[in-house]
């Protein structure tokens, strides 16, 4: 018994740093450059697709893997430059640039889909495949274990980037007024194109995550991800990093235990139920005090 | 091709023009004024599941199954419009995302609703008047309500929501009154739609179908009455049109809503950019 | 004399800094009171606390005898303030008739079936509302742009507009905030006049501006503000003789000539 609740919570927490690390990604846009990048879903079914892609092509995974995390950064910085950039200088009102990244994503989601396929794929990977540690009467397969140690890394990396750095103190000036920053002046335009950079390699690498975890390459992947995004980030307050990453390891742990306790029928049902009653309760999120920008 | 092959190819089709143009026209209701709700899918499927299960499980005629529908999406959307029109901007528009997976969760999981599997057998009742006549009333009582003191402050309330109190105007009742009757029309494109396509399942109703309802409003432009009718003929047809590129279709559909934003932002009908040709030829 | 407004001891704190300190003032039925002050000194915030925007953290606001602590916007507004804004708030993609006929919107009372059947009330009410407005915007001197959208205006007619659109509110008191700033003299002198029409027909006015000729023909009391705080109040020759105006207005060079 105690064994299975150790599981659990070990899949929980596994389950629930992915989440963490594609919230933060998603969150840290939302709060640089104000914007709901809905086109972050599809920037991780793309991370996990490029290393699909590289690593069909026999190379080793070791360059395979930050090559993908790479292209998955480069295409988030293309889709800033390209479009949000445009809608940023019209001063579009919020809804245009939700809707453009919904396009992008439809976009990337078809071509995925053209180019691979509909079905579900998973890495040539064998090492990962049965292998597993043996504490005790714990069983941790090697897949989680990376899992939760790359992604905590990540996001202790990023925590120290946005809170111990230059660049860091000169972001969160953006979050707080993207004109005050700009007086100061800090390069706010190039640092909008680095966020949008970062937060996509944040998304990519969770996508090669799901991947190396589960047999779940599909072009769909990113949208479920991305409702599990939307709701980590309300529950921690949009625009909060350390709220996004709360948000998402708190989702992973009520869905792994929801399923394991109650029925896995109603494991989305609950979490939504959760961020609906959370929007209507305390719209700014649970965790932490946010306070949001007035655009 | 004869009239009547080609009707027994088309109708269903020609049908959703009219059923998505209704559509279109629920959603522009609300994006008119400066309401980013994306529950519309949601309130369809609410219509089309509620007048599906009267007139298959309790076997109720057509008229009083719409009308059920109807009802079914106008009081979930007063229920639920109380407390989410305290948000605003991108908090509302997650909100109703968020009660849209949770409708589609719902009815995944009833057994009334068929669960995964949906509703099959629904009686073939909607007859293409009946759509012309819904789509037709619904464009007159949004006429009458632009011309009159409600349009107005709609659009007050979109162009400066402050400024529009400021003017004395109850922003939260007309606020609700714009997502409920969007609910409504919803409801009834719902009960129409799901009388002519035999079939329902959860997924019709979920994130995507949302998404293309919003690409009607957006594509056609919301500053009239023409533009979502417009915007939900292209979005329909162009599958059909765009058959011979078969999964490259949805990445055409894409880029027209990237396009439209940045090119577009006022949507193919903007009477503004009419008026100004009009003015310099 | 009546007492139309009553604002006494209204304190308002941004983060614990005093936007406003224990301000007092009145205004008098059928009177224009000026609102002056160096930039900074709190008078768009003493407007945004009249008209609901802001709450004070102490103090009373009394308009014909009733609080509005409390109250929201829209129905302060209902209750007849009406304002113009310092940074022009129109609705500029509605055109001009549309901008001034949104603010009758309370005064509109046909209901929801009237719209949908084009019953006869409603017929009749909008009628009049645009006959009213047209009006309005003649006496503005805006009728030959009325069907324009009102963010294609000039500066100076934008304020011209705010100031109609106010007024279709068919308010009791008028505020306006620096309501012929970036004018030229012809322009400021129609809206001299304009003030002047509408005190004749009993308007009172509460109306904030910088330019001190305008201020002083115009106003029959004047409150100074600097640092939140009431410094000076009392007739236009009394003020331009106080020396703590003289003092607040030398600190910041010279007053903006507008």
């Amino acid at each position: 018994m105690a064994t299975m609740l150790a599981q659990q919570l070990l899949n929980a927490l596994s389950l629930g740093s992915i989440y963490a690390l594609f919230a933060l990604g998603f969150t840290l846009v939302f709060g640089i450059l104000g914007v709901i990048n809905l086109s972050h879903g599809g920037l991780f079914m793309l991370g996990a697709y490029a290393a699909l892609f590289f690593l069909e092509a026999h190379w080793p995974a070791w360059i395979a893997l930050p090559t993908a995390i790479l292209v998955t950064g480069l295409i988030g910085l293309l889709i800033d430059l390209l479009i949000l950039k445009r809608l940023r200088r019209q001063q579009a009102p919020h809804l245009m640039p939700m809707i453009a990244t919904i396009g992008t994503t439809i976009l990337m989601t078809s071509l995925a889909q053209g180019l691979f396929g509909a079905e579900s794929r998973h890495f040539p990977l064998s090492f990962f495949d049965n292998a597993s540690l043996t504490l005790g009467s714990l069983t941790l397969p090697y897949a989680q274990v990376v899992i939760i140690l790359i992604a905590f890394g990540t996001m202790i990396v990023m925590g120290w980037l946005l809170k111990k750095t230059r660049l860091g103190i000169a972001l969160q000036a953006i979050a707080e007024s993207p004109r005050a920053a700009a007086l100061l002046g800090i390069p706010v335009e190039r640092l909008f194109h680095l966020t949008s950079f970062l937060a996509a390699i944040l998304g990519g690498i969770a996508g090669i995550l799901v991947g190396l975890s589960f047999n779940a390459i599909s072009p769909f992947m990113g949208q479920p991800m991305l409702h599990k995004g939307i709701a980590a980030i309300i529950l921690g307050g949009l625009g909060d990093m350390r709220g996004a990453v709360l948000g998402g390891l708190f989702l992973g742990f009520a869905e792994v235990l929801a399923v394991t306790y109650l029925s896995s029928e109603y494991r989305d049902a609950f979490s939504f139920g959760l961020l609906f009653l959370v929007l209507l309760w305390r719209p700014q999120g649970l965790f932490g005090a946010t306070h949001v920008r007035s655009a | 091709m004869n009239w009547v092959d080609w009707w027994a190819t088309y109708s269903t089709l020609v049908l959703s023009v009219g059923v998505y143009g209704m559509m279109a026209l629920s959603i522009s209701l609300t994006l008119s004024c400066g309401l980013l709700a994306l529950a519309n899918a949601a309130f369809m499927g609410i219509g089309a599941y509620v007048s599906a299960i009267a007139t298959t499980t309790f076997e109720l005629p057509f008229y009083p199954a719409l009308l059920l529908g109807t009802l079914g999406s106008t009081l979930v959307a007063l229920l639920i419009g109380l407390p989410v029109l305290r948000l605003s901007g991108v908090y509302l528009a997650m909100a109703t995302l968020g009660f849209g997976e949770v409708v589609r969760i719902i009815l995944l999981n009833l057994d009334i609703t068929g669960g995964p599997l949906g509703l099959n057998g629904i009686p073939l009742l909607t007859q293409w008047w009946q759509v012309l006549l819904a789509l037709l009333s619904t464009v007159i009582v949004l006429q009458c309500l632009r011309v009159s003191r409600i349009g107005r402050a709609f659009e007050a309330i979109r162009e400066d929501e402050t400024a529009a109190r400021l003017m004395g105007i109850s922003t939260h009742p007309l606020k609700l009154l714009a997502f409920v009757m969007g609910a409504s029309i919803a409801g009834l494109a719902g009960g129409l739609n799901a009388h002519y396509t035999f079939t329902l399942s959860p997924g019709n109703f979920g994130f995507e179908n949302a998404v293309d309802i919003l690409t009607m409003a957006v594509l056609g432009g919301i500053r009239g009455l023409p533009g979502p009718l417009l915007g939900g003929a292209i979005i329909t047809l162009l599958p059909e049109v765009l058959r011979d590129l078969q999964e490259y279709r949805m990445a055409a559909n894409g880029l027209i809503l990237i396009l439209v934003v940045l090119f577009l932002p006022q949507g193919l009908w903007d009477s503004q950019r009419f008026r100004g040709w009009f003015k310099r030829a | 004399m009546p007492e139309l407004l009553n604002l006494a001891g209204l304190t308002l704190e941004f983060g614990g800094v005093k936007a406003l300190n224990q301000v007092s003032l009145n205004v008098h039925a059928g009177h224009i009171e000026g609102l002056i002050g160096p930039n900074g000194a709190g008078k768009t915030s003493l407007f945004n606390l009249i008209t609901g925007l802001y709450r004070p953290n102490q103090g009373e606001i009394l308009f014909k005898g009733d609080s509005l602590l409390g109250i929201p916007p829209q129905h302060i507004a209902q209750r007849g303030i009406a304002r113009t804004f310092q940074n022009i708030r129109l609705f500029p993609e509605m055109t001009l008739i549309d901008n001034v006929m949104v603010a009758m919107h309370s005064h509109l009372s046909y209901r929801f079936m009237d719209v949908l059947l084009r019953s006869k009330p409603f017929r009749q009410a909008e009628l009049q509302a645009r006959e009213r407005a047209s009006a309005l915007l003649d006496r503005v001197g805006l009728s030959q742009h009325s069907g324009s959208l009102a963010g294609t205006l000039s500066y100076g007619n934008q304020r011209k507009l705010e100031i109609a659109r106010a007024l279709a509110m068919q308010p009791q008191l008028l505020l306006l905030d620096e309501p012929v700033a970036g004018m030229n003299p012809t322009e400021k002198n129609d809206i001299q006049a304009l003030i002047r029409s509408l005190r004749a027909e009993h308007l009172s006015v509460l109306l904030i501006e910088h330019d001190m000729r305008f201020v002083m023909e115009l106003c029959d009391a004047l409150t100074v503000l600097d640092f939140g705080r009431v410094i000076a109040q009392g007739s236009p020759q009394a003020i331009q003789e106080n020396p703590a105006v003289i003092a607040a207005y030398l600190g910041e060079e010279t007053p903006r000539a507008g």
